[in-house]
């Protein structure tokens, strides 16, 4: 038995499709079998809210009068990149104010879709067709020609959870990590998070439409770092550890600031909370079988940032079920544990796609592309 | 009888007296109940603890002046931590810093605090990444 998109989208058309969220097929799951789930579900909502560092927004503002190559742009004194045409500019999400710790480039976009205006300042060489030296304007999602998100790596599937053996304090990109495994801190929705429910990337791929930010957008292409290679686990398929990612791509001009959101993490910087959310077509029973994988069948690994290396030790191999209960089992001690990424958000964001498909607002997509594309994660090598 | 008060207080021991059996003293003579909430003492070195002392008000002024007598340094903890809940995205990191218990998630995953369980550590707000977590007093 197999489901088409096509069908897929008739049923949605008729206001006859069957959409369960994430965390309401695993309850499921707990008293029907496969072959049911496929019966009754057409598809399940996925959704995330996390902290994506390669994150960013390209803007072009339009051309001024005496025209002008934006150089050396700065948006509310965060340095955007200029070295695309002339009034192209990329702001990252990570990049820092100067002289400030706790504002940067995701505080920009932040406050774009916010409706402020930011204060854009550049320099260039004037050229005979670009003579401008010097601008300084107000920049605004209304006064821009486009203003799109391109994220070269988002929604990972699946991330090493963090802990420390070391004596002092860590102040990390998993947050603060206590001395002597004082805590665990973990960074994924677990059973509702995206690529959590198609380990093999069988619905999801290039052209997928996709939740980003509030608003509608797509995939763009395999995200970097993208790893197919990480060892699975033998029953859900599942990378334990870091696995595929996405390039993400959407209109920054409709998204809304419940689902993107600025982050300064303290001995860090910046970064970006953005909300996702995929649907999983269950074309077949194998997908609802992906589909209704639980909290508990997903293992990761606990490594050890107290050791400052690439190749940080595997303190434990766990599963979500475990991470999300607040406790963590490490050599006999209990050790406090807790997520970085919200999954109070995360649940709101899968039950507006699915409110979104019932309502007949979001039909489904085939890939253009089948992903992985290159599928390599490798570290730096010498030419 | 008179009122029940409980207090929450920061007292900072000089070396010279953490050897001295203190709190057991403010229990057995003074009459009131102690609540150690937080505390690093170690001989030979200044000392402090963080604890909420209960019992009638005649009974706490006079625990007081006897800590004073014995040149414990006591300061009213008036500090308290507000969260701001349009700001808060309910991730929960905080709750993995919190190591009393008074910040944690329910079960809709929804942030929760309870002020009598905090010892003002202050590490939620630095584990906070959107600066939802003010300190007040």
């Amino acid at each position: 038995m197999k489901r088409s998109i096509e069908e897929i989208n008739e049923k949605i058309k008729k206001g006859e499709v069957v959409v369960l969220r994430a965390d309401e097929i695993v309850e499921m799951r707990k008293k029907e079998k496969i072959k049911e789930i496929f019966k009754k579900v057409d598809v399940v909502t996925t959704g995330t809210f996390g902290m994506m560092c390669s994150s960013g927004a390209f803007i072009n503002t339009g051309h001024f009068d005496p025209p002008i190559k934006l150089q050396e742009v700065t948006l509310n004194d965060v340095k955007a990149y200029g070295g695309i045409a002339s009034v192209d500019i990329y702001i990252g999400a990570t990049e820092k104010a100067n002289g400030r710790e706790d504002y940067g480039g995701a505080h920009v976009i932040q406050g774009l879709v916010k409706g402020e205006k930011i204060k854009l300042k550049a320099k260039s060489f004037p050229t005979d067709c670009y003579p401008g030296k010097e601008i300084e304007v107000y920049i605004s999602l209304k006064n821009v020609n486009q203003a799109f998100l391109f994220n070269p790596r988002n929604c990972y599937q699946n991330y090493n959870a963090a802990t420390n053996s070391s004596k002092e304090l860590l102040y990390t990109y998993m947050g603060p990590l206590l001395p002597n495994f004082g805590n665990v801190m973990f960074s994924t929705s677990g059973e509702l998070s995206p690529l959590h429910k198609d380990p093999f990337f069988r619905t999801v791929g290039i052209g997928t439409k996709i939740f980003i930010g509030g608003t509608k957008g797509y995939v763009a292409w395999e995200g970097t770092q993208f790893n197919f290679y990480t060892e699975k686990d033998k029953i859900t398929g599942l990378p334990i550890g870091p696995g595929g990612t996405l390039a993400l791509i959407g209109n920054l001009k409709e998204m809304k600031s419940e689902f993107l959101k600025a982050a300064y993490i303290k001995g860090y910087g910046i970064s970006l909370f953005l909300g996702i959310g995929i649907p999983i077509p269950l074309i077949d029973e194998e997908m609802a079988f992906y589909a209704s994988i639980s909290n508990e069948m997903i293992k990761t690994k606990i490594v050890d940032y107290g050791v400052k290396r690439l190749d940080r030790p595997i303190v434990k191999i766990t599963n979500y079920k475990e991470l999300f209960s607040g406790w963590v089992e490490i050599n006999g001690k209990r050790v406090k544990s807790a997520p970085r990424t919200s999954i109070y958000k995360s649940i709101e964001i899968a039950e507006i796609l699915k409110r979104w498909i019932k309502n007949k607002k979001f039909y489904l997509t085939n890939y253009v592309r089948k992903l992985p594309i290159e599928g390599v994660y490798k570290r730096w090598e010498e030419i | 009888m008179g009122r029940n008060i409980k207090e929450r207080v920061f007292l900072l021991f000089p070396k010279k007296v953490v050897n001295y059996p203190i709190t057991a003293m403010l229990i057995k003579e003074k009459n009131v109940f102690v609540n150690i909430l937080k505390a690093e003492i170690m001989p030979n070195e200044d000392g402090y603890m963080i604890v909420d002392i209960e019992g009638e008000i005649k009974d706490i002024e006079e625990a007081k002046k006897f800590l004073k007598e014995k040149g414990v340094s006591i300061f009213p903890i008036s500090q308290k931590i507000i969260i701001n809940k349009k700001e808060c995205i309910n991730c929960g990191s905080c709750t993995g810093v919190c190591l009393p218990g008074a910040l944690f998630l329910n079960k809709k995953f929804k942030l929760e605090f309870k002020p009598e369980k905090c010892i003002l550590c202050s590490m939620c707000k630095e584990a906070c990444p959107v600066g939802a977590i003010e300190i007040i007093g």
